[in-house]
């Protein structure tokens, strides 16, 4: 077997931001590659069917694992994980309206709301329908995998939670720790101008989140 | 909504320890909490949990397996190194921008795939480390260290910031002969130094070589050739990028089962040369067979076909790498490098002659008392005493018979204290370090120097009014720029960090107004007064390109100078006809 790589540019070309006196403008991490989604957002939107393409390919293989550790076995269904991926965020793309996401991290949060939203719907309807093929008495809360993993009641104060962060905090969180991408991708979707910022920012959200939780077990 | 302006230290520390997916030890955290903080640290501990699940979540193979396209499988961290981002992938594993936590430096990470025979990956690439370790130059990518880490195989080397050669060939369009064979020059002393180690490459191609920020071509990746047979070749048989790549840059021989040689190597460069000029390869087919058949039945394009507008020269020395029989090819890299540097109208004894101490190290030093300040262009005025001046230059370079042709030799310095160093492209700079160029030519020389920062803003260094020099410049002795103004010697100074800083300098015997015009426009830092960088116009810029006769991708005129004009400023002396221009790029970070 050969061993050949190819190496492309880097994404983090302009992580050092100039600063000479008299014209400072800021390049933001990764400005210089492929479009932003925000910009494939925009043309999607206006019937790009490319675009809407390129979004789904850059986000469904991360969402689809996101949303297959939030969906209990018994609401899975004949319609898998996938399809409710694919579905949600092509829904999202047409229902956006007015929403004009400031940078990646504001869309990944607000299709990962989104997509728990769907999520939720699909265990409700999995709840209220009788079915033979998953042995699961009516009303009952199989927990997903994320429930099992991390507890019932740790999930919801940690939902609870993120959704009182301020958002710059809760787009920290559900970029590094929930889709799990690397710093120099959280520095793109955040906005941020270096590495090291997007490290702190995820540092400083985390801490704050657990500050919520904390003030959520004492009341 | 709690503000956290200032976390206790221990809570920030265990947060950015779950963000890495590092190990926390929770017992010795604890003992260093107390009252609220105590509650937090343990939500802290409950969103570790959630962290590792999602990591396992993304990472898992047992829900979707990873595929090589996933990039979800990244890891975070190997060793000591913290993983920033992927930027390559290959057949058995994948490479990655990382950070060295030990060292705080920037590296590129091989990692072998966890799935892989491990005692076969751990002989790979200790054995490609091994090889590589053996290669230091500066056309050749360094690597620093190889190891097995949680049973995960694993390279590190220099990270090299740009482009491969292949992907400015897609953006760009095809090369001229005069930069397609400035790039040929790195390449066969780069090859020449793979051979001196005793050692074949055998994957030469477009996709190996990367165009760093500053010029400087670099040869990469060593894993493929190296173990000389054509097994890898077969095992492409399914038609990936490797198999479509190498095969077309295989000598016609080592598809008749000859092993690979120097005369192989330097095949593959000749096809190099030929792809940067024509976008296309001599020898073409979709499959492995395919090209193999085209060998035999001798069905090639050659260069003169396909480009009728190159120099004569230039095709009949890519022809002449590219012979089917490797004994009329250049019998060295080494060879094939003089004929290009001749091309060039340079003198290959200079061109090649690498590791020739240099006198322009050993040249007197001039004093400095001010500077010309970069990053904040504000005139600074120095106290430095006089240096007592060193050893004289060497003597001049003999100039080629022609009457335009002449000896250009520059080099850019860094200044502290009494001492000098040269400064290469790549080589960092920081506030406070001071600059001065060093030039001399063999006849009197008109010379401009023009600094541009990332955003392609630019202001003229040289010449500036009220200095002792004046274009043209006298031959024959070295000359320091800036220079002295009234018993006042320059220097520039660096007084801000931030990005990055192109030199760019221009030469040219014969006076050109249209270049005193041109550059007449730019912003001069003034003594004492602040100035206003501003980048060239579209139509200077334009203009610089055609006379340069170095353009890399003819009609877009407008553009960053540094992008346009990207051969770097040699260690030697070099023979030049009518304009002159060479580029240096220095990192500045913060």
């Amino acid at each position: 077997m050969t061993a050949t790589l190819t190496f492309g540019p880097d994404s983090l070309m302009a992580e050092h931001v100039s600063s000479r006196a008299g014209n400072v403008k800021q390049a933001s991490p990764g400005a210089a590659n492929a479009l932003t989604s925000v910009e494939l957002l925009a043309r999607a939107r206006a019937g790009d069917e490319g675009a809407l393409n390129d979004l789904c390919a850059r986000y469904l293989p991360r969402l689809q694992k996101w949303a297959h550790g939030r969906l209990p076995s018994y609401a899975r269904g004949a319609l898998d994980t996938h399809d409710i991926v694919q579905d949600t965020l092509s829904q999202v793309v047409q229902r956006l309206g007015s929403f004009e996401p400031r940078h990646d991290g504001a869309f990944q949060a607000f299709l990962r709301t989104a997509l728990l939203n769907r999520i939720r719907d699909q265990i409700r309807w999995a709840q209220r329908r009788p079915t033979d093929v998953v042995p699961c008495v009516r009303g009952s809360v199989d927990p997903s995998p994320f429930e099992q993993a991390v507890g019932t009641e740790a999930v919801e104060r940690y939902e609870a939670a993120l959704e009182r962060l301020k958002p710059p905090d809760r787009e920290a969180i559900i970029a590094r720790i929930e889709l799990g991408l690397p710093y120099a991708e959280v520095a793109s979707a955040l906005g941020k101008p270096t590495i090291a910022a997007a490290h702190v920012a995820v540092s400083r959200a985390l801490v704050k989140l657990a500050k919520e939780m904390s003030r959520d077990k004492r009341s | 909504m709690t503000n956290v302006p200032d976390s206790p230290e221990p809570l920030s520390s265990v947060a950015a320890s779950i963000s890495d997916g590092a190990l926390i030890e929770w017992e010795q955290v604890a003992q260093q909490v107390a009252g609220d903080d105590d509650a937090v640290l343990g939500e802290l501990r409950v969103l570790e949990q959630i962290a590792k699940f999602h990591q396992t979540v993304q990472e898992a193979g047992a829900m979707h397996a990873a595929t090589p396209d996933d990039e979800t499988a990244d890891p975070r961290g190997w060793g000591h190194f913290l993983i920033l981002g992927r930027i390559g992938r290959g057949s058995f594993g994948n490479v990655y921008r990382a950070h060295d936590t030990k060292l705080q430096s920037d590296i590129a990470l091989k990692l072998m795939r966890e799935d892989g025979d491990s005692r076969a990956n751990v002989a790979r690439v200790l054995k490609e480390a091994r090889l590589l370790a053996r290669v230091r130059h500066p056309n050749v990518v360094t690597v620093y260290g190889a190891d097995q880490i949680d049973g995960r195989v694993g390279l590190w080397m220099e990270l090299v910031r740009g482009t491969t050669l292949e992907d400015l060939l897609q953006r760009q369009g095809t090369f001229g002969a005069r930069e397609a064979s400035v790039v040929g020059l790195d390449l066969c002393r780069a090859v020449a130094s793979v051979h001196r180690a005793g050692l074949i490459h055998g994957d030469i191609k477009t996709h190996n070589v990367m165009r760093e920020e500053g010029g400087r071509n670099v040869l990469m990746d060593f894993g493929a050739g190296k173990d000389l047979d054509l097994d890898f070749l077969y095992a492409y048989a399914g038609g990936s990028d490797d198999f479509a790549g190498t095969p077309l840059y295989v000598a016609p021989e080592v598809f008749s089962g000859s092993p690979r040689t120097k005369a192989s190597d330097v095949y593959s460069l000749g096809v190099l040369l030929f792809r940067l000029v024509t976008k296309r390869y001599p020898v073409e087919g979709q499959t492995r067979s395919a090209v193999e058949d085209a060998h035999r039945r001798r069905t090639r394009a050659h260069l003169r076909d396909v480009r009728p507008d190159l120099p004569d020269e230039f095709v009949t020395i890519v022809e002449r790498a590219l012979d089917p029989d490797p004994r009329k090819r250049f019998e060295t890299a080494g060879a094939f490098e003089i004929a290009l540097a001749r091309f060039l109208g340079a003198s290959p004894e200079t061109v090649t002659d690498r590791a020739a101490p240099r006198a322009a190290l050993t040249i007197a030093l001039a004093a400095v008392i001010a500077g010309i300040v970069i990053g904040t262009p504000v005139y600074w005025l120095a106290t430095r005493d006089r240096v007592t001046p060193a050893a004289a230059a060497s003597a001049p370079v003999a100039a080629p018979s022609g009457a335009t042709a002449y000896t250009i030799d520059a080099s850019l310095y860094r200044i502290s204290d009494a001492r000098e160093a040269r400064l290469r492209p790549g080589d960092r700079v920081a506030p406070g370090d001071q600059l001065a160029l060093q030039i001399q030519v063999s006849k009197p020389t008109h010379i401009y120097v023009v600094n541009e920062d990332d955003r392609g803003e630019s202001y003229l260094l040289f010449p500036l009014p009220d200095q002792t020099v004046a274009n043209p410049i006298p031959a024959g002795r070295p000359v320091r720029l800036p220079a002295a103004g009234s018993n006042t010697p320059l220097y520039w100074k660096v007084t801000s960090a931030g990005g990055r800083e192109h030199f760019l300098i221009f030469a040219t015997p014969e006076p050109l107004p249209a270049f005193d015009r041109m550059f007449a426009s730019l912003p001069r830092p003034q003594l004492n007064a602040a100035v206003l960088a501003a980048p060239l116009s579209g139509d200077a810029v334009g203009m610089l390109r055609g006379v340069g006769g170095l353009s890399a991708s003819p009609g877009a005129g407008a553009g960053k100078l540094a992008e346009q004009f990207t051969t770097p400023l040699p260690p030697t002396a070099e023979s030049a006809n009518g304009v002159w221009v060479r580029q240096i790029t220095l990192e500045n970070p913060r």
